[in-house]
């Protein structure tokens, strides 16, 4: 494998350490969150749970700011996602896209979540626990979720309690 | 390199990584640049769409219609 990095990594960390400099509280969760833990997928978007108050929206929106030069970040708000639409797609002019979640369903909160800090090369992430992820993936329809609940159950000894 | 029989794919054993390997973040942005590669030719919406749901988001990656 080459040493040098692609354009995604750079910029996967340029969000991480942009989001970890505006101290936006929030958590990757999703596919990504698998790959962080160990599997890796393929998948179209990062996954983001946010803390749902619209001084932490003012920061991940901050956040953008400082990787993208895109005015329609300022379209992403905390009417929308601290009101009827807790989830929020955005995808930059180029590279890989955002979902961005306040609450999933009546199920999970962020106030829910168990979420830990990681270092990756002096890149600081917040993810879901693999316990957390599992919950949220399990009693899901969707097909990838379900083989995500499973690998996960088998890989950490996850039990329906 | 020796050749393992399975008699389905689930009795193969996962790919998995060490939960603190710094190498993750480098094969998630391959996994993200992956994926992109394969649904290239479809355009997508650049800016912000708003949903109800998750599901209601994952079902717009669905339609074929989706600017």
């Amino acid at each position: 494998m080459s040493d040098r990095r692609s354009v995604d990594e750079d910029r996967l960390r340029a969000v991480f350490r942009a989001l970890s400099e505006q101290r936006v509280e929030y958590a990757v969760f999703g596919a990504v969150a698998l790959g962080l833990h160990g599997l890796a997928r393929a998948t179209a978007d990062l996954d983001l749970f946010i803390r749902p108050d619209a001084r932490n929206v003012e920061r991940l929106k901050a956040a953008l700011h400082m990787v993208f030069e895109d005015p329609n970040i300022e379209d992403i708000t905390a009417e929308d996602l601290c009101g009827d639409y807790p989830a929020v797609r955005y995808y930059p002019p180029d590279g890989f896209g955002f979902d961005i979640l306040t609450r999933l369903g009546d199920a999970f909160e962020y106030a829910d979540l168990d979420i830990e800090e990681r270092d990756y090369d002096g890149v600081p992430v917040r993810v879901v626990s693999p316990r957390t992820l599992w919950r949220l993936k399990k009693d899901t329809t969707r097909p990838t979720d379900r083989f995500d609940a499973d690998v996960l159950a088998e890989r950490f000894g996850f039990r329906e309690e | 390199m020796s050749v393992t029989r399975y008699r389905s794919i689930d009795e193969m054993p996962r790919p998995w990584r060490e939960t603190n390997d710094p190498g993750n973040l480098r094969v998630v942005a391959q996994m993200l640049a992956f994926y992109r590669g394969l649904v290239g030719t479809v355009p997508r919406h650049a800016g912000v769409q708003r949903f109800r749901t998750l599901q209601e988001a994952d079902a717009s990656h669905n339609d074929p219609h989706r600017r």
